[in-house]
């Protein structure tokens, strides 16, 4: 493949891959408002803190030292404090084929994101900490022997770091806000350098992505299994979609096993293992550190099951 | 609606479907191209008066476009419904059947995500080898070695049966 040959294929795959509507000009304008709002809010907050601390420090003396007269109270402007702005010009040459203006709100095709986010994943507040938890309990519900730790990449500059966890809006579905908390850690034995790889992912009540429970959600979506078979293990009289002898592909982020389970309010939880932490540089175990049953009573785990 | 959001909405309405398919060939989804095409026009909005330049705007939104994917990369921030999508085994294809572009796209995306910057920068986008090393903040010699190892991850992912006819 040479260069030409790559551009030209690069083009038919963009063409070919039936590219959804154009996306809506006003609701990139609104979430761009949004934004700002949220930006000054934030500064005239800061400010606010800053003028209050100032004012405690100075106000004293301001008023000859006793401390009885009322700090001044720094109020959030709302002035604009950016450089002096350029009125935009007009935007560069545009497309063949591409419609100007904002069509209405009702032609997006894409969700707005909660709690004034800029995109599905919760960085901070109670969303984000749920993630946080859901990795340090994984790690803790570990069987004895084998131990949740983080690993620095051997290599692989660019896959970013071993241990993860993410909570991310899917979608609101009748009403109800779907999410999605996913962990991934390097699990070790300890004193031993083989490094296997435990993710879990929760989507929460309300989610409809992958339908069914137990092998029948296993065998629905391909992810994060590819190919072994799966049979029912039951914990506590409950039912356990366990899949083992699967294909673990670290592109396709498919595991060794892994195990399925769906409360009875619809909350999915699903538990991948491999043997070898893939792209990772570190050697790998010589078998999947936990079987069947360890897979299922952590598929059924009440810390998991997460709203 | 002020001049800067009227300029604001007509520079999106314009380019947006072409930052779009760079998104798309970046990370090979549709929807989350979708993703980063919002997240980077909500930057530009942001910095939109301090944007001295306007006639720089497509290189100041590319280079947001790119590295907000490859941030996005570091967190982990990935839908996992893309990896799951059926995989085209290459050896299966016929030469210049519409399933080509699926096995570009399964090769593109087993090309490490610094590479495969490289290589849409320079060839869906065709910048110069300054101008991607601008966008992507490394040095002109990085940006030839990395396209060289790009374009040789694709060549050894993609089959003699295929490189037969796009070799």
């Amino acid at each position: 493949m040479n260069e030409h040959e790559l551009r030209s294929a690069m083009r038919d795959a963009v063409v070919a891959s039936s590219p959804p509507p154009p996306m809506d000009a006003g609701a990139a304008l609104d979430r761009g408002r949004r934004a700002r709002r949220r930006r000054k809010a934030t500064w005239g907050a800061s400010l606010a803190v800053v003028g209050i601390a100032v004012g405690a420090v100075l106000a004293p003396n301001l008023v000859g030292g006793a401390g009885r007269g009322e700090a001044p109270v720094a109020s959030g402007s709302s002035e604009d404090t950016r450089p002096p702005s350029v009125t935009p010009a007009a935007p560069p040459s545009q497309p063949v084929g591409v419609t100007r203006g904002a069509p209405p709100p009702a032609a997006s095709t894409r969700p707005s994101w909660p709690d004034g986010q800029t995109d599905r994943t919760a960085t901070r507040g109670p969303r984000a900490d749920r993630a946080r938890g859901l990795l340090d309990d994984l790690r803790a519900a570990l069987p004895a022997g084998l131990a949740g730790e983080d690993r620095e990449r051997i290599g692989h500059p660019d896959h970013g770091p071993m241990t993860r966890h993410q909570g991310q809006y899917a979608d609101t579905v009748d009403g109800v806000e779907v999410w999605e908390y996913t962990a991934t850690t390097p699990v070790v034995r300890p004193g031993e350098p083989a490094v296997a790889e435990l993710w879990i992912q929760v989507e929460t009540r309300g989610n409809n992505r992958v339908g069914g429970e137990a092998c029948e959600a296993a065998t629905r979506h391909p992810h994060p299994l590819s190919g072994g078979g799966c049979e029912v293990v039951e914990v506590d009289g409950k039912r356990v979609g366990v899949v083992t002898g699967a294909v673990a592909d670290p592109v396709r982020n498919t595991y060794d096993a892994g195990a399925f389970y769906r409360h009875p309010d619809g909350t999915l939880v699903m538990i991948g293992v491999s043997k070898a932490f893939g792209e990772s540089g570190h050697p790998g175990m010589a078998s999947v550190p936990l079987d069947g049953r360890q897979l299922a009573a952590l598929a059924v785990d009440p810390r998991f099951h997460l709203g | 609606m002020s001049d800067r959001d009227t300029a604001f909405a007509e520079y999106f309405a314009a380019r947006s479907e072409a930052m779009r398919g760079t998104a798309y060939l970046l990370c090979g989804d549709w929807h989350r191209a979708e993703d980063l095409v919002q997240a980077t026009f909500t930057k530009l909005y942001l910095a939109w008066r301090r944007i001295d330049r306007h006639e720089a705007l497509d290189a100041y939104t590319r280079r947001t476009l790119v590295r907000t994917f490859v941030s996005e990369l570091r967190r982990g921030w990935f839908r996992k419904e893309r990896v799951g999508e059926p995989v085209v085994e290459p050896a299966a294809v016929a030469p210049g059947s519409a399933e080509d572009r699926l096995v570009l796209l399964a090769a593109l995306a087993r090309v490490p995500p610094r590479q495969r910057a490289v290589l849409v920068l320079r060839y869906w986008e065709d910048l110069s080898v300054e101008d991607t090393a601008r966008a992507l903040g490394c040095s002109e010699g990085t940006v030839k070695s990395q396209a060289a190892r790009g374009l040789q991850t694709l060549r050894g992912l993609i089959t003699p049966h295929q490189g037969e006819k796009v070799r």
